[in-house]
C-alpha cells in the first residue's frame, strides 16, 4: 500500500489522486504548487488546525496559511529540489500549541507536499 | 469594530508576529505554552527534542538548561511587568557525538497572573564571534608586549655593550703605554755601564743582570702581545655582538612600525653628505648621477639609509686599499618602468669570479677585521622592502658594482610624507 504516512512511494500515489480521494485519508495532507501556494487542504488537516479548507486554497503556505512553519525547520526545506523528510513539530497560529509529525514530500512531481500527524 | 473586523485585526498581529526573526512564546502560569512564534519553535524545538520532552510546557524545559532564570522567575513577586531583561544563558547540549554549546538571550514578562511571554533569540554565532574577536585584541597586545620587552632588552644590552667596549679600549691604551719603554732604557744603561758594574760586583753577576733583564723585558712584550691579541678579538667579539643587535632591533622595529613613502635621492644625498669628510680623508673621489625626480617608495628610511652608508664605506675601502691612481666611488639612479635601481660603483679592489652574491650571506667577509655581518644585515633590509641587491665585479683590481632594485609595483606611488 502506497496511501499510509509512512508509505515509501507515496509522492507519486498522492499527485495521482483525486481530491476526494486525498479527503478521505486519515492525516492531514497540504498539496502546494512549487512555489508554495496552496493547491488542495484536506479535512484531516482542517480538523488538525481548525482552519476550513476555503480560507487557505490559493494562499501562500508558509507565510498566509502557517507562518509557524515559516523557518528553517520546515519552510526552508522545501527549497531542496528532492525531499522526504519528518520532522517533529508544534502548529501555533490561530491555535493552541498541537505537537505534531510533519512529513515534507517533494520530487519530480508538479506538486510538493506536506502530511501531517497529530502526536 | 463588530467582531470579524477584530478578528481580522488579531490575524494581521499573528502574522506580523510569526515573522518576527525572535523567539516568542507565551505560558499560563505553570509553564503550559499557549502561543509560540515560528521563530520560537525554531529555537525551542530541537531542545524539547535533546531534553526528551513533549514540546508543551516551557518550564520543564528551562529547569533543565537554564535553572538559574527559573530561580529568578520563583523569586519574582511583582504582579505583572518585566522579571528578566535580555540575560544570556549558556546552554550545554549532550550530543551522541560532542557536546556543543549554544548561547541564548532571555527576557521574561508577566502581562497577567496567568500570561508570562518569554522572547529569546539564539546568540551563539555573535557570542562566538565576540570571544574571538576579544582573544584576537589580547594576542595583539601580548605580542606587542613581547616586542616591546624585545626591544627594551636589546637598548639595555646595547648601552652595557658600548660600556664594555670602551673599558676594554681603555686597557688597551693602558698596555701600549707599559713599562717596558723604561726597562728597556735601564737595559741600555746596564749594558753601557756592563764593565763598570762588572768592577764592582763582579763580570758573572753582571752578565747575569742584563740576562735576566733581558729575560724579563721578552717576557713582558710577549705577555703585551698576547694581552694585545686577545683583547682585538675581544673588541671584535663586542662588534659582532652589535651587529647581531642591530639585526635584532631591525626585526622587532619593523613589527610595529608602519612604511611610510621615502624618497630615495634625499637617502642617497644625506648619506654621500655624510661621508664627504671620510672620502676627502681617504683621498676618494665621489660622484653621483640622480634624477631629480625620483618617485618616493614606501620604506623604512632609516634602515634604507644605512644600506647605502654600508656600501658606500664598503666602496670607499676597498678603493682606499686598492693601488690605482684615481680613486674614485660612483653612485647612480635609474627609473625604469617597473624598478628604481641604484648602483654604486668603485675602481677598487674587485674580487675574483663575476658575481659576489655570497658576500651577502651571514659570516662571509673579505675584511680581516669584518664580521661578515654588514652585507647579510643590508640584505635582509634590502628583502623587507620587496627589493633585490646584488655585488659583482670584473676581477681582482678591477672594481666592483653594488646593485639594488626596488620593484615600484610593491610600493604604490603616494606624496611624501
Amino acid at each position: 500500500m502506497n496511501n499510509e504516512f509512512d508509505s515509501p512511494g507515496i509522492l507519486e500515489w498522492l499527485d495521482e489522486q483525486p481530491n476526494e480521494i486525498l479527503d478521505n485519508v486519515n492525516f492531514g495532507v497540504v498539496k502546494m504548487n512549487k512555489s508554495g501556494t496552496v493547491v488542495f487542504y484536506n479535512k484531516a488537516e482542517a480538523l488538525i488546525t481548525g482552519v476550513k479548507s476555503e480560507n487557505t486554497i490559493g494562499k501562500h503556505f508558509f507565510t498566509q496559511v502557517a507562518p509557524c512553519t515559516n523557518n528553517f525547520l520546515v519552510a526552508e526545506k522545501f527549497n531542496n529540489t528532492n525531499l522526504d523528510e519528518q520532522v517533529q513539530y508544534i502548529f501555533t497560529y490561530v491555535t493552541q500549541p498541537i505537537p505534531v509529525i510533519l512529513r515534507l514530500l517533494k520530487g519530480d512531481c508538479d506538486n510538493q507536499y506536506m502530511l501531517v500527524k497529530k502526536l | 469594530m463588530d467582531t470579524l473586523a477584530t478578528e481580522i485585526q488579531v490575524q494581521k498581529m499573528l502574522a506580523i508576529i510569526h515573522q518576527i526573526p525572535l523567539g516568542l512564546i507565551e505560558t499560563d502560569s505553570v509553564g503550559n505554552i499557549k502561543q509560540i512564534n515560528a521563530k520560537g519553535v525554531q529555537l525551542m524545538l530541537p531542545l524539547f527534542i535533546e531534553a526528551k520532552l513533549g514540546p508543551t510546557n516551557l518550564l520543564d524545559l528551562l529547569k533543565l538548561i537554564a535553572p538559574g532564570l527559573i530561580v529568578k522567575l520563583e523569586a519574582s513577586t511583582i504582579e505583572t511587568g518585566n522579571i528578566i531583561n535580555q540575560e544570556h544563558y549558556s546552554i550545554k547540549l549532550q550530543n551522541n557525538t560532542d557536546s556543543l554549546e549554544i548561547h541564548y538571550l532571555f527576557s521574561v514578562n508577566k502581562l497577567s497572573a496567568n500570561s508570562f511571554m518569554y522572547t529569546f533569540d539564539d546568540i551563539t554565532e555573535m557570542y562566538k564571534k565576540e570571544q574571538l574577536m576579544s582573544q584576537a585584541l589580547q594576542d595583539k597586545a601580548v605580542e606587542q608586549s613581547k616586542f616591546e620587552i624585545a626591544s627594551g632588552v636589546l637598548h639595555d644590552i646595547g648601552n652595557a655593550l658600548v660600556g664594555f667596549g670602551s673599558y676594554v679600549t681603555k686597557i688597551k691604551r693602558n698596555i701600549e703605554q707599559s713599562d717596558i719603554g723604561t726597562l728597556n732604557n735601564l737595559r741600555t744603561f746596564i749594558q753601557k755601564q756592563q764593565s763598570a758594574i762588572g768592577n764592582a760586583i763582579g763580570e758573572a753577576k753582571a752578565n747575569a743582570l742584563v740576562d735576566l733583564l733581558n729575560g724579563v723585558i721578552a717576557n713582558m712584550e710577549q705577555e703585551k702581545m698576547d694581552v694585545k691579541k686577545s683583547i682585538n678579538e675581544q673588541l671584535n667579539i663586542i662588534s659582532h655582538i652589535q651587529e647581531i643587535l642591530n639585526i635584532q632591533r631591525q626585526y622587532v622595529k619593523g613589527q610595529s612600525s608602519d612604511r611610510l613613502p621615502v624618497n630615495l635621492r634625499a637617502i642617497i644625498n644625506d648619506s654621500t653628505a655624510m661621508l664627504l669628510a671620510s672620502y676627502d680623508k681617504k683621498g676618494v673621489q665621489i660622484t653621483s648621477d640622480i634624477p631629480i625626480k625620483v618617485p618616493p617608495i614606501k620604506g623604512d628610511r632609516t634602515k634604507l639609509m644605512q644600506v647605502i652608508l654600508n656600501l658606500l664605506k664598503n666602496a670607499v675601502e676597498s678603493v682606499f686599499l686598492a693601488n690605482v691612481p684615481d680613486k674614485s666611488v660612483h653612485i647612480a639612479l635609474f627609473v625604469n618602468d617597473e624598478s628604481i635601481d641604484v648602483t654604486i660603483t668603485d675602481n677598487g679592489l674587485g674580487f675574483e669570479g663575476i658575481n659576489g652574491d655570497h658576500f651577502f650571506e651571514k659570516g662571509v667577509t673579505s675584511k680581516s677585521e669584518g664580521t661578515g655581518l654588514g652585507l647579510a644585515n643590508c640584505k635582509s633590509i634590502i628583502e623587507s622592502h620587496n627589493g633585490t641587491i646584488h655585488l659583482e665585479s670584473k676581477g681582482v683590481g678591477l672594481g666592483a658594482t653594488a646593485t639594488i632594485a626596488f620593484e615600484i609595483k610593491q610600493h604604490p606611488v603616494t606624496a611624501e610624507k
